[in-house]
């Protein structure tokens, strides 16, 4: 079954096939295996081995030659461990570097706390200059992946490890920044980011209105005008600081539900559920 | 040539001073332990247009590259003590150590995928080795075979502290004197990927050194103030002079 890294590499691979000579992939893991059928081709796919802070700097430099430079590794790793060379080497000269994180929040679960995926939203969402995309299905990994070969900034393309599939496809006409599910405006409304969003569709209640949002910053505006004075929860499969619900903090009525600390290593959909149950009980 | 290039380094050494007191740069003991280096590659011939890069991965020497540039014609934009992207002649911002090296790996990666000739030069500070991600950046280097030249500026002092070992005992086969341009000139037309450049801190004005004028802990933040700016001019004329 493919999944979303594979999704996303097929497209930038089918890119580089059809002329796009310009692309270079960097990975610290050989995991995905949509690369492999690259991996002699050292013009376009490099395994730099587990050295991310490496990376993220060859990556500016081949950004500076003008290439279309892509960093990819496992979430916390491709992030957090080379913040600050994200930061300085990519982000502050506004480099064209996408960066692509495999294993968003729990996808990881059972591998424990070391390559769990909560914190990274609120750090990258600090980062000058980027833009996070948090697609929760193959059909956005495979928009994003698109929108990635044509950005001038730097990219945070955000993949979770499983593969999921929107029943209904994604409304144009409302744009790639948020889903939004009907509400009644009497009820409250429960706002998530990435692939727990597929669970709380699925279990909320006809009425309670749900909102995804796949791309940070995004507008507050976007949001504003539509649910200034309803009472909102923030729902996110990650530490609660610096993650979705902060960036819902220009609301006036927003309840954060989220991690208060690392998570153990157990399936995550017995997490899905007690975030969902905390919602609820919001 | 070689004359020339000595005549040219001193003069760099001058400038240098006068921009650092202007400037109230606080890094003129790493500017001047780099001058030779950098000042040879400049007006050696080996950058320019298609033919070679620098990167000042010892950002903290700024005044030394930035000076050149303007001897060059490429008036700074606006003055910073590191480098910064953007400036003319600056080829990617540069200060948070070890970062310019591995940036460095990035340009000369693209140079080897474009089949160019261009080659790549790159700065790095003893101190600045310590840090670990220019021992993954070295490593890169052989392993993916890269047209870059790295000059580690080895002026024994790293902010206020020694620095630790380069590690490279087995691939830093090349140690000149960093003050010497001939040995610099020829270093650079080797295949060496790595050369350790013997310098010294505040080179040219030994009388530091001698006379222990200010701390020598502090060196690394020696700034040139009305104190000693008229000291200092004068030991770096006797220099030239010699």
């Amino acid at each position: 079954m493919t999944t979303q890294r594979d999704r996303f590499f097929q497209t930038i691979g089918n890119a580089y096939k059809n002329g796009r000579d310009d692309l270079v992939i960097l990975t610290a893991d050989m995991g995905a295996a949509s690369l492999n059928e690259f991996k002699d081709d050292p013009n376009f796919l490099i395994n730099i081995g587990p050295a991310e802070q490496l990376g993220a700097c060859i990556s500016a430099g081949l950004s500076l030659q003008g290439k279309k430079a892509y960093l990819y590794g496992i979430v916390p790793f491709i992030t957090g461990r080379c913040l600050e060379q994200i930061m300085v080497s990519i982000c502050s000269q506004n480099l064209p570097v996408t960066i692509v994180g495999s294993g968003s929040a729990l996808s990881y679960d059972l591998a424990g706390c070391t390559h769990h995926g909560i914190c990274d939203l609120g750090l990258m969402r600090c980062m000058p200059n980027l833009t996070i995309c948090n697609g929760s299905s193959l059909e956005m990994v495979e928009y994003y992946a698109n929108y990635s070969l044509g950005c001038k900034t730097p990219l945070y393309v955000r993949m979770d490890k499983k593969t999921y599939s929107y029943k209904q496809p994604i409304d144009k006409e409302a744009g790639y920044i948020f889903r939004k599910w009907p509400w009644n405006n009497d009820k409250p409304i429960i706002i998530s980011t990435g692939a727990i969003t597929n669970y709380l569709a699925e279990q909320l209640k006809p009425g309670i209105g749900l909102i995804e949002v796949f791309q940070f910053p995004f507008n507050e505006l976007d949001l504003k005008y539509d649910i200034m004075n309803m009472k909102v929860v923030s729902v996110e499969e990650g530490y609660k600081i610096g993650g979705l619900g902060d960036s819902l903090s220009f609301l006036p009525n927003v309840t954060k539900i989220g991690f208060d600390n690392f998570c153990e290593a157990k399936p995550r959909e017995e997490y899905w559920k007690i975030l969902l149950r905390e919602a609820l009980n919001a | 040539m070689i004359k020339q290039l000595q005549q040219k380094a001193n003069e760099v050494r001058r400038k240098v001073l006068e921009n650092c007191y202007k400037y109230k740069n606080s890094h003129l003991s790493s500017c001047l332990s780099a001058v030779d280096i950098i000042s040879t590659l400049y007006f050696g011939g080996f950058i320019g247009e298609g033919v070679g890069k620098f990167v000042l991965s010892k950002g903290h020497a700024n005044e030394t590259l930035s000076t050149i540039l303007e001897m060059m014609g490429m008036q700074r934009v606006r003055h910073t003590d590191h480098p910064e992207f953007g400036n003319v002649g600056i080829e990617t911002t540069t200060g948070s150590l070890g970062q310019g090296l591995g940036i460095a790996v990035g340009i000369a990666l693209a140079n080897k995928i474009n089949n160019s000739n261009e080659k790549v030069y790159v700065l790095v500070g003893d101190g600045e080795m310590m840090e670990g991600l220019t021992q993954e950046a070295i490593h890169s280097i052989y392993d993916l075979d890269l047209p870059i030249k790295v000059l580690i500026d080895k002026n024994w002092y790293a902010s206020e502290r020694q620095p630790g070992s380069l590690l490279f005992g087995t691939v830093l086969k090349t140690m000149i004197n960093g003050h010497d341009v001939e040995q610099i000139y020829d270093a650079l037309q080797t295949d060496e990927k790595v050369i350790v450049c013997d310098t010294t801190k505040c080179f040219g004005l030994h009388r530091i050194h001698d006379i222990n004028l200010i701390n020598w802990n502090m060196i690394h933040y020696l700034t040139p103030n009305d104190d000693n700016i008229e000291e200092f001019r004068k030991e770096l004329n006797d220099y030239s002079e010699r």
